[in-house]
This record gives structure tokens, C-alpha cells and sequence, in this order.
């Protein structure tokens, strides 16, 4: 009763040459019958074709995936590429499910989803250990993903958390798609449901630190940060940052270095990315803010956010009470390599040395990402997740 | 007993604190209310279910209205606390919390639960259930926060209900009012349609009306008899008007007057007054009174109808 894992992936630029040769890779290192797939791909290819490419090497198997900000495979960080997960092994039970309208309809959508995969019934009596992948349009959704994860997560309940990420592009912030079985959606989300008799981990850690005082949450709505303690929140950047001389036009290349972070109980804070200036003066940040909190401005160093990403590493594998992982999925934010230069890989190199050198794992560097450490699921900014699949310990 | 907490950790709960007090502003809106509640519950304080409910109905009923990291449709629509379990509060936790209501029922092995009475004075408004699923307890001070959570949302649900209660004497005002001028506007139109039925008026040919005048006639009904009179000549372009008074209970100096009044008036409008119906009584009356009728009459309608 084993889960099996094996990664492929190509850099090829022909989309055909790059899923098939992804696929056959990924089904080597597996060398059993895959049963689930996780395809990460990036925007320089036509996704239709890879899917048609990876299916005609794999079979009709169960797959999901998206288009992200890059890959994170064995091989080291891959701006453009296929990446695949295929898993197999009679260790664990899965569902799929992908549903449109996250950005018009979210909870309705996340309600689908969530439904089809509690629907399949894959843990009636709550002996399992289980988490939902799931995966969203970040270029569509950031407005309605808080929403959606809370929807999604009260459908599926607090034994099946949710991990994954928001779909993406290399920052052109253009458009995006995800994938469910021979399916390409935008504006999308989709979510597969494993069930497994083993352990499963997750760790959640972004690194970012206090750069300010508390500040009140005097004006918000949505995503849009109008005041912190009573005056215009670009102000108080501006105040914090003076040797910046912060304008609504440079204000998204100096904020990925100093985003907001909100405190929480017992955690880090969490984090979220004000990405622009709107034309009434608010800071329009990447996921909903928390009504009436508390806020910092932050910073980090690449030594905070590498330590971070090895503590989530730790985490997701301490929640494996000794089993060993079978796999190790990786979901890191596309902001963090600019802080990070080329320092990039030694935050990868810290996380497999956690994990084990030998431990099959893949990753996408995504819009936002999804994961309960061990608390309630929330939509992260500029964190890295990861999600740890258990394997009988003999 | 010495705080150990570092500078960081009191200065994180402080923060904590003040965000949870901040709930007591929202007194407006129940589900944004509700909202901020579970989100304090669950994401700010670190738990996986959070769970509101509310009094309603029979005494110690508790209703299910807003929940958290599990749908509604899931949690026990209703709930009913002993006295000893609204006394828990924070201290009971651990895998079983046996003695709280599990509004979850088995399937979910919780491994860590609250309950948290919303209560003001002696009364219970509401109850907060919140749960852990993978950390196995709450520290003390969790448990702290969660008191004042409770606190500040009793406080606001407590204006809240006050707040809605007044809404609902304000509609319930503005109901009866709304009553008040319909009926009024009712009465006003019935009146309207007595007063007309009180001075019929009936065209007998392209020239002539008949005005029977029937009942008691005071100064008032003199004036809308008048108005009437004068209107009906108007619309009809009447030349000649017969005023029958054969159904005047009593024909006193008002009465006479009115006649008096009525007849110039039409006289001024191009048309003639014939009064009819008049028997000796009345003539009698008409000439003690010394008043001068500039009218034709006659004893009956036929008469008066005979007349050019």
C-alpha cells in the first residue's frame, strides 16, 4: 500500500517534443502504472498540444496541473519548461474536479469543485489522511481566491485540507490556464482529492519580517489598503522607505521587497502584495486584507526566506511521524527570486536537503499560494508551501 | 508568577488583542458582524472550525447561523446548553471536550474544542464553538483571547439586537402611520361620496337640473349645497335650476338664507331658480322671517316643471 512517485521534465521549446519527452521521463523514474498526474508547464508553449503529448505517452490518466511562473524540478529552476508528476502505487485514493467562473461566481465555482471531489466518497469513515491539490487562475482571481478557498475548504472540512497554487505566467501578468484530464481552462480552478493511508505533511513559511511599527487598518475594502493609522497607506511607504522615492509608477517594484504582513495568532504573519496604486490613492494588493486588523510593513533578506522555505520543508516532514516521503510537491511565490538572485537555487537546494536528496519532487513558482500549516487554509502571498506525501516505512 | 514571554510575544498578543476589540464597532450589520467574527476565530486565533450561534426562540435554544471551515448544512441546526456548560468557557479543551455540545457529531475527530458563551449579564445572546483538528490544544493565552473575542461579540450583538429591536419599533411606526393615512384618505373619499349623495343633481333635459334637497341643512351643508349648485350649472350650462325642498326636514332662517344665497348666485351665472316643494309650513316661516325669495315656487315638481 505504497504511493509512488516519479518527475519528468523537458526544456524543449516544441510543445509536442517537450510533453512527450517530459512524460516518458516522468514514467521512467515512476516504473509503475501512474494513476495521478501533475502537469506544471510555462506560457511559451501551446498548452493544448502538451496535454495532447503528455496523454498520448500516459494514457487517459487522471491529470491537473496549470501554467505557472516557472518550475522547480530535480534538475534546478526552469524559467520555461514541462514539468510532471506522475504518481501510482495502490497507496492512495483520488478524485478530479475543475469548475469555471472563479472570478465571477467563486464560491459557487469552489462549491463544484469541492462537491464533485466530497462526491467520490474517498474517506467516508475519516480513517484517511487526505489533502485536495488545487490549483486557481491567479491572473483572474485574486480578488475572489479568499473566498473560494474558504468555500471550497467548508465543503471538504478540516480533515481535508487544501494545498496548492495560483496559476500564472512570468510575471507578464497576462493570461494563464489550468488543466483537468484532457480539459484547458482560464479563469478556472481545479482540485484533485488524495486519499491516503499514510501521512501526509504540509509546511507553510514566507521569511518576511517586521520592517515597521504596528499600524491599524484604518481604511480597507476588498484588496484595496486606503489608510494605516489614519493616513494614506503610500505615505506611510514612502515615510518608512525615503531613500526609494516611492511613485504610483515604481511603487510594484519596491513593494515585492516590502509587502504588508498582518499579524495571526501563533504563526507568521500573513503576508499580501500590494502590486499598484490605484488612482484614488489605495494600494491594491494581491488577495483580500483582513477587516479591521493590524499590519507591518515588512522585509526580508535571502537568508530569512531560504531559512523559511527550510523550516516549511521541516514542517511538512515532521507531520510525516517518520514515514518517509514518497514525494514532495513545492509551491514557491514568483516574487521571491527577485529578492532572492541568485540565491534562487540555494533556497531549492535547502528545501530537498530537507526532504532528502533522493525524495521525488516537483514545483511551480506561483500567483499566490494555497495551504493550512496547522491552522484554517489561507491564500498566501510571497510563502512557500509544501506538501509531503507519506510512504510505508518499509 | 513571572511572564516569561518575550518583548515579541507580548507585543504580538497586544496586536491580537487590539484587532479582536476592534469587532465591537460593528453593530450595523449582522453578517458583517458574523464575518469578522469567524475570521477573528478562525484565521486570527488559529483554528480550523468556527462556529456562531445565536439565541433564538424558547429560552437556552441555540440557532446555527455562521460557520467556518465547515458548511452550515453540516453543524447542528440547534443547540441547548446546560448551565454547567455555559459555565465552561475556556476551560474545557482537550481530544474530547466531553463536555461541550459537538455541534460536529463524531465524523470529525476534533482534537481540541472551545466553547465560548456570548453572554451579557445574565443573559445569553449566543455561543461561539470553535476546534482544532491538527494542534491538540489551546494555551492559556489562546484561551485568554478567545475570552475577550467573546466579549467583544456578546457587546456587539448585544447592540446589534438593540439596534435591530429599534429598527423594528421604527418600522413598526412607520407601518401604523402608513395605516393611519390610508384610512384617513379612505374616510376622506367616503366623506367625499356622502356629500355628494347629499345634493344629488339630475339633468332633466340640455337646460334644466333638478336638486332635490333632502335631510337637515346647516350652515356647512349651505355652503356645499351652493358650491354644488354652482359647480353643476357650470358643467351642465344650466338656464334653469329646480330646487326641490320637499324632503328638508326643518326649513329655518338658515335655510332660507342658504336658498337666498343659492338663487343670486345662479342668477349671477345666467341662470333662473325655481324652488318647489313648498308647503304652507314652509311659506309661513318664509314670511315671518321677512327675507325676500327672488325665486319662482311652486307647491310640487309637477308645477315647478310646468313653468317656462
Amino acid at each position: 500500500m505504497s504511493i509512488l512517485a516519479g518527475v519528468g521534465a523537458s526544456t524543449h521549446s516544441e510543445s509536442a517534443l517537450a510533453g512527450r519527452s517530459a512524460a516518458h521521463k516522468a514514467l521512467a523514474n515512476l516504473g509503475v502504472a501512474p494513476r495521478l498526474l501533475v502537469a506544471f508547464t510555462t506560457e511559451h508553449y501551446d498548452h493544448t498540444v502538451v496535454l495532447d503529448a503528455i496523454r498520448s505517452v500516459t494514457g487517459a490518466v487522471p491529470l491537473l496541473g496549470c501554467c505557472t511562473g516557472g518550475l522547480i524540478v530535480p534538475a534546478g529552476i526552469l524559467p520555461m519548461g514541462v514539468g510532471l508528476l506522475a504518481l501510482g502505487g495502490a497507496g492512495f485514493e483520488l478524485a478530479l474536479a475543475i469548475a469555471p467562473g472563479l472570478s465571477t461566481t467563486p464560491v459557487v465555482s469552489a462549491e463544484t469543485v469541492a462537491e464533485e471531489l466530497e462526491a467520490a466518497q474517498l474517506d467516508p469513515t475519516a480513517e484517511r489522511n487526505n489533502v485536495a491539490l488545487l490549483f486557481t487562475d491567479g491572473l483572474t482571481g485574486s480578488l475572489t481566491m479568499d473566498a473560494a478557498i474558504q468555500s471550497a475548504a467548508a465543503v471538504l472540512g478540516p480533515l481535508c485540507p487544501l494545498f496548492g497554487g495560483a496559476a500564472g505566467d512570468s510575471l507578464n501578468y497576462g493570461h494563464t490556464v489550468l488543466f483537468a484530464g484532457d480539459r484547458i481552462m482560464s479563469d478556472a480552478l481545479v482540485a484533485a482529492q488524495i486519499s491516503s493511508t499514510m501521512p501526509i505533511g504540509v509546511g507553510v513559511r514566507h521569511g518576511w519580517r517586521p520592517a515597521s511599527r504596528r499600524m491599524a487598518v484604518t481604511r480597507s475594502t476588498g484588496n484595496l489598503l486606503y489608510e494605516l493609522d489614519g493616513r494614506p497607506a503610500l505615505e506611510i511607504y514612502r515615510e518608512l522607505l525615503p531613500a526609494e522615492s516611492i511613485t504610483a509608477e515604481n511603487f510594484r517594484t519596491i513593494s515585492r521587497y516590502h509587502p504588508l504582513g498582518f499579524v495571526q495568532a501563533g504563526s507568521e504573519p500573513l503576508v499580501r502584495l500590494p502590486l499598484a496604486v490605484t488612482d484614488d490613492g489605495a494600494l491594491s494588493c494581491v488577495g483580500t486584507l483582513p477587516g479591521d486588523a493590524f499590519a507591518y510593513i515588512m522585509e526580508g533578506t535571502p537568508e530569512s526566506l531560504i531559512e523559511a522555505a527550510a523550516v516549511a520543508a521541516e514542517r511538512a516532514m515532521a507531520a510525516l511521524q517518520g514515514h518517509p516521503p514518497a514525494v514532495a510537491i513545492v509551491i514557491n511565490c514568483v516574487t521571491r527570486p527577485p529578492l532572492l538572485g541568485d540565491q534562487s537555487q540555494a533556497e531549492i537546494d535547502r528545501i530537498r536537503s530537507v526532504l532528502g536528496a533522493t525524495t521525488p519532487f516537483i514545483g511551480m513558482y506561483s500567483f499566490g499560494e494555497i495551504a493550512a500549516d496547522d491552522g484554517p487554509p489561507a491564500f498566501h502571498n510571497k510563502t512557500v508551501a509544501i506538501c509531503v506525501l507519506g510512504s510505508s516505512s518499509s | 508568577m513571572v511572564d516569561v514571554r518575550t518583548l515579541a510575544e507580548r507585543e504580538e498578543e497586544l496586536a491580537l488583542l487590539y484587532e479582536i476589540t476592534a469587532i465591537s464597532k460593528h453593530i450595523a450589520n449582522e453578517a458583517q458582524l458574523f464575518e469578522l467574527t469567524l475570521d477573528k476565530a478562525s484565521r486570527l486565533l488559529n483554528s480550523e472550525v468556527a462556529i456562531i450561534y445565536v439565541a433564538h426562540g424558547a429560552e437556552g435554544e441555540l440557532q446555527a447561523r455562521a460557520a467556518r471551515g465547515v458548511r452550515l448544512s453540516k453543524v447542528a441546526a440547534t443547540l441547548r446548553l446546560t448551565e454547567a456548560q455555559r459555565q465552561l468557557l475556556a476551560e474545557t479543551q482537550g481530544a474530547a471536550a466531553p463536555c461541550l455540545p459537538q455541534p460536529l457529531g463524531p465524523r470529525y475527530p476534533l482534537r481540541a474544542a472551545l466553547g465560548i458563551p456570548l453572554q451579557r449579564e445574565q443573559t445569553l445572546l449566543g455561543w461561539i464553538y470553535v476546534a482544532r483538528v491538527r494542534r491538540d490544544s489551546f494555551s492559556p493565552q489562546d484561551n485568554s483571547l478567545y475570552l475577550v473575542l467573546g466579549e467583544q461579540v456578546a457587546r456587539a450583538l448585544e447592540m446589534l439586537i438593540a439596534w435591530q429591536q429599534q429598527q423594528a419599533q421604527q418600522e413598526q411606526l412607520r407601518h401604523l402611520l402608513a395605516e393611519m393615512q390610508v384610512a384617513n384618505q379612505r374616510q376622506a373619499e367616503l366623506l367625499a361620496t356622502v356629500h355628494e349623495l347629499s345634493t344629488p343633481i339630475l339633468s332633466l333635459d340640455q337646460r334644466t337640473l333638478l336638486i332635490p334637497l333632502i335631510g337637515m341643512i346647516d350652515h356647512e351643508r349651505a355652503a356645499l349645497i351652493q358650491e354644488r349648485i354652482l359647480d353643476a350649472i357650470g358643467t351642465h350650462q344650466a338656464q334653469r335650476v329646480i330646487l326641490d325642498i320637499s324632503g328638508v326636514v326643518a326649513v329655518d332662517e338658515v335655510v332660507i338664507v342658504a336658498l337666498i344665497n343659492a338663487t343670486r348666485a345662479a342668477g349671477l351665472l345666467g341662470a333662473n331658480v325655481i324652488l318647489c316643494g313648498i308647503g304652507p309650513e314652509v311659506a309661513q316661516t318664509i314670511v315671518s322671517s321677512g327675507m325676500q325669495l327672488e325665486a319662482r315656487t311652486t307647491h310640487d315638481l309637477r308645477g315647478a316643471l310646468g313653468l317656462k
